[in-house]
């Protein structure tokens, strides 16, 4: 199923946000290994804001602004790849590599 | 004029990079980092002991201010502890803190196990409105913890069996008031017992903007936690408020005129019928990263997902509550200014109530200032009596009766708040929210009046007292 | 057929709008009648004036402040208040926003029949708001302006003689900056943002009489009123930050009306604990303005202008390297501040 034109990265959902994805908590996803261009930003390898692109519109049925805002995740959701905090890895701009797993944990509602 | 208001330098806040130094983590000094809190970065091994010391200040801080930060045990017995579980992230997380801090399965030290005494935990469920009921997965949940777990329905606020219950005064009259006269006389109940679920809506159906009607059932949960505290005995309930989720409350607060009482937004007493209860927030400190951190390392399923607010099926049409708009402006704050989340909870610790409170609310028994509904009234014209009365005279003239009519009601007893959520009119998609409208029960309101949560109640003051059995007294005691 | 409408005041005349502040309909006399009653109301309850008393307006031109000196004339008139009454205007020097909006003012003048003082921060300060800008850029430049104008406003103020400066500053103006001071963290300003009056120590005193008035209700009298005012927004636009807090409130306001005045509520609600300590006021060394340090903003502002550091002025780091900077000959500095006391009264302008 993957080859050179795809690629394939693993899913995490937690804290709620599950509920968006058929409340699976893990998702094997292949998506295509060069992002097309869009709005300012040329085609390019996959990124996590193509992912996210993706996500929104491939997985997400509806409710999508519970989970992306603009081309970013909606604020108070954790983004961790492989363990680590994207903020440490580039955000957006981090380039995916075969058999990543990316994690998005929602936080906002509650008290 | 705005710009007549020098602003300071912090006015700029320019977007700083994520993080400070290395991606090397804060503490061992060796590992790559994993997480940024703060513009610091930690490891994956060093993030739980912080957390867990972060717990642990902030709740010694609230529970014993003037205690030593460790050592010598305390020698007054531990309080009990409620937890009030609303099943969010923060509540799970919660949950968790306490177990593995304080049972005796969990990874804390004797003598720090002996900060809490019993632990319990509640969950109000407000499924009578159509939200989805949480009830079985927090009580799967508090039993996999070994946690005594209550649910108090969220329509016994208005059930009559729960004021006796709780040791609540049940001697008085459920309590009706006519919200077309800006003192919220009380009026005789017309409507005879009904059920409980139909009297909630009608309250929440006659509250006269739909902004109220969340606010109003976040009164309503914290009263149904505070009396259910009492009446088990737990001096001390516990909740799970983040500091994204303190800062909201502490503007929204500010947005409902509620600033006499903005410290207790962060730590209160209060003063029930059968002993004082003290609400601690031991997770106001923390971010929702590290929430989410704990979440995911711990492993942590939440049971009420995303969009599963209770205010949801409660949202009017056609715009947001004051609730929704502080919710996005802070969390939208937190990504551009991330100082800005912690400086209003700061800020909020610094500020003292500017006068010596004159009486508790009666609805949400917070301290309540002397005036502060006639001060209301003051500050916009709404009648013109004089106009009538001194018609011959100069029409101008200002008026010298009370903007308040004489007649005593409710409004004497409320704070500025609760007066606010049940006068103030207009705004956004103005009675308008359709799981209201439809399935409202049997109670007729103009004719029944609004009616009230069972502990508001038509107390008689002192002076009223005398005056009714005045001519039975033999001397004046 | 429905009976027709009649306005919720008088119950006779037909309504003309829905009053923003408590959703009421009512007719354009009520409207008028209850809009300067409150404001009445607000100037008698805090007590704010005493007759003789000499009062200066700021008068920028602005709906706020045109609409202020409007309201004044009629108060002053009608309720005997015995107030000797100024328009005094600050000319910041922004071409195509000050110089325009000052021929508002001029024209106000005329219709009121007010003394007016015109003083520019080019007298003042030997600087323009043009040439700040284009020293600095726009970034900063609110702070120039607003540190500048405080001073101006008092030293003009002085120059009439007069004992109290009144301000447009409006109900929706208070209850942002509330919400700002909480968000900044700013316990001094968050103490004193909503007083009706404030006075430093040696300095006159300033009244917001708008206090309680929303904007919209402002412009609705001006409209009603055909009252003459400039609108234009500053061309060089203020920070970012206290737009998000604007909008906020704009959106709160839509939500319930009453949030504004609830806001204001709020904040007359609270005072700092006793665990914060605020400087103490001095006056300045250079130009003898209050200050908190031993040169007040506006020197230390100037006196980067004048060394070409301007964009260092700003914060405590800086202000080092700006002291090691020799000073340029002929360096410009604000002329002494002397400030009449009651006792012995400066000659009348």
């Amino acid at each position: 199923m993957e080859d050179e034109k795809t690629i394939t990265v693993k899913l995490v959902f937690g804290g709620g946000v599950e509920v968006l994805f058929s409340n699976k908590r893990n998702q094997s996803i292949t998506i295509p290994a060069q992002a097309p261009a869009s709005g300012s930003h040329p085609s390019r390898p996959a990124d996590l804001r193509y992912l996210i692109l993706w996500m929104s519109e491939s997985l997400l049925t509806d409710r999508k602004e519970l989970f992306v805002d603009g081309e970013t995740v909606r604020p108070g959701i954790l983004v961790l790849v492989n363990d680590t905090d994207w903020e440490l890895e580039g955000e957006l701009d981090y380039e995916l590599q075969k058999g990543d797993e990316v994690v998005f944990i929602s936080t906002l509602h509650g008290g | 004029m705005s710009c007549d208001a020098p602003p300071s330098t912090e006015d700029l806040m320019p977007r700083r990079s994520r993080y400070d130094r290395g991606q090397t983590c804060i503490k061992c000094k060796s590992q790559r980092g994993n997480l940024v809190i703060k513009h610091t970065v930690y490891c994956s091994s060093c993030l739980p002991a912080m957390l867990v010391r972060k717990f642990r200040r902030a709740l010694s801080t609230s529970l014993d201010p003037a205690a030593p930060s460790r050592g010598t045990p305390s020698r007054t017995p531990p309080p009990d502890v409620i937890l009030g579980l609303s099943g969010g992230p923060s509540s799970v997380v919660l949950l968790d803190l306490v177990w593995k801090c304080f049972s005796a399965q969990g990874s804390g030290r004797k003598d720090e196990r002996r900060q809490v005494g019993k632990v319990r935990a509640v969950h109000i469920d407000w499924s009578c409105l159509g939200r989805a009921s949480l009830v079985e997965s927090l009580k799967e949940n508090c039993d996999h913890y070994g946690i005594d777990f209550t649910v108090v329905r969220g329509e016994e606020a208005f059930e009559p069996a729960w004021r006796n219950a709780v040791g609540l005064d049940g001697s008085a009259a459920d309590a009706h008031i006519d919200l077309s006269s800006a003192r919220l006389p009380f009026v005789p109940s017309l409507a005879g017992p009904s059920d409980p679920v139909a009297t909630l809506r009608a309250h929440l159906r006659s509250l006269p903007t739909p902004t109220s009607v969340p606010a109003t059932l976040h009164t309503l949960t914290r009263l149904l936690l505070l009396h259910t505290a009492s009446s088990s005995d737990c001096s001390v309930l516990m909740l799970g408020t983040s500091l994204p989720r303190l800062s909201i409350d502490l503007l929204e607060t500010v947005a409902y005129g509620g600033g006499f009482a903005l410290g207790a937004e962060r730590e209160e007493i209060v003063r029930t019928s059968r002993g004082d209860v003290k609400i601690v927030r031991p997770l106001r400190d923390w971010s929702l990263k590290e929430l989410g951190w704990w979440l995911y390392s711990r492993q942590l399923s939440v049971p009420r997902g995303v969009n599963g607010k209770p205010t949801q099926a409660l949202a009017p049409t056609g715009g947001k509550t004051i609730g929704k708009l502080t919710e996005d402006f802070v969390i939208g704050l937190e990504r551009d200014y991330p100082s800005t989340v912690s400086t209003i909870s700061k800020t909020a610790a610094k500020v003292v109530p500017a006068e010596e409170a004159a009486y508790t609310c009666a609805y949400c028994l917070r301290p309540a200032q002397k005036d502060a509904t006639r001060w209301k009234a003051g500050t916009a014209i709404m009648s013109l009596p004089f106009l009538i009365t001194n018609a011959a005279t100069d029409p101008l003239t200002p008026p010298k009766t009370p903007p308040l009519p004489a007649e005593k009601g409710l409004a004497d007893s409320l704070c500025y708040s609760c007066y606010t959520h049940l006068t103030a009119r207009g705004g956004t998609g103005a009675g308008k929210i359709p799981a209201l409208a439809s399935n409202g029960g049997l109670v007729t309101l103009g004719e029944a009046g609004m009616p009230m949560p069972v502990w508001v109640q038509q107390k008689l003051t002192e002076e009223e007292m005398r005056e009714s059995i005045g001519g039975f007294l033999l001397e004046d005691e | 057929m429905a009976p027709p409408r009649t306005c919720a005041l008088c119950q006779t005349a037909r309504p003309i709008v829905r009053r923003p502040k408590t959703g009421q309909q009512v007719c354009k006399e009520c409207f008028f009648h209850v809009f300067e009653t409150e404001v009445h109301n607000t100037i008698m309850s805090a007590k704010l004036f005493k007759p003789g008393d000499r009062v200066a307006i700021g008068a920028s031109g602005g709906k706020d402040s045109t609409v202020l000196a409007h309201v004044m004339k009629v108060l002053n008139d009608r309720y005997d208040y015995g107030l000797e009454m100024y328009l005094l205007s600050i000319d910041e020097g922004i071409t195509g926003y000050r110089d325009d909006s000052l021929e508002s003012v001029k024209r106000n003048q005329q219709e009121y029949g007010l003394p007016l003082k015109i003083l520019s921060y080019d007298e003042l300060y030997g600087w323009t708001m043009d040439a700040i800008v284009e020293q600095i850029g726009r970034k900063n430049n609110c702070t120039f302006c607003g540190v500048f104008r405080r001073q101006a406003l008092d030293r003009g103020a002085a120059a009439l003689n007069v004992d109290h400066i009144v301000t447009g500053h409006n109900a929706d103006d208070i209850a942002e900056t509330v919400l700002m001071n909480i968000m900044r963290g700013d316990i001094a300003r968050l103490g004193r943002c909503t007083l009706i009056c404030t006075q430093g120590e040696d300095s006159i005193k300033r009244s917001k009489p708008f206090k309680y008035a929303y904007e919209k209700e402002i412009v609705m009298y001006a409209y009603f009123k055909k009252l003459d005012y400039f609108s234009t927004e500053c061309i060089y636009s203020p920070d970012a930050y206290r737009g998000h807090a604007r909008v906020f409130l704009k959106d709160l306001e839509a939500a319930r009306p009453s949030a504004i005045i609830d806001i204001i509520h709020s904040g007359e609600a609270f005072q700092i604990g006793e665990a914060v300590e605020l400087k103490a006021q001095q006056t300045c060394k250079r130009c003898g303005y209050m200050s908190s340090n031993d040169l007040c903003k506006a020197c230390t502002l100037l006196e980067s202008l004048e060394k070409g550091m301007a964009k260092l002025a700003t914060g405590d780091r800086n202000r080092r390297r700006l002291d090691e900077e020799p000073a340029p000959e002929n360096m410009r500095t604000i002329p002494m501040f002397h400030r009449a006391t009651p006792a012995e009264p400066a000659a009348a302008p």
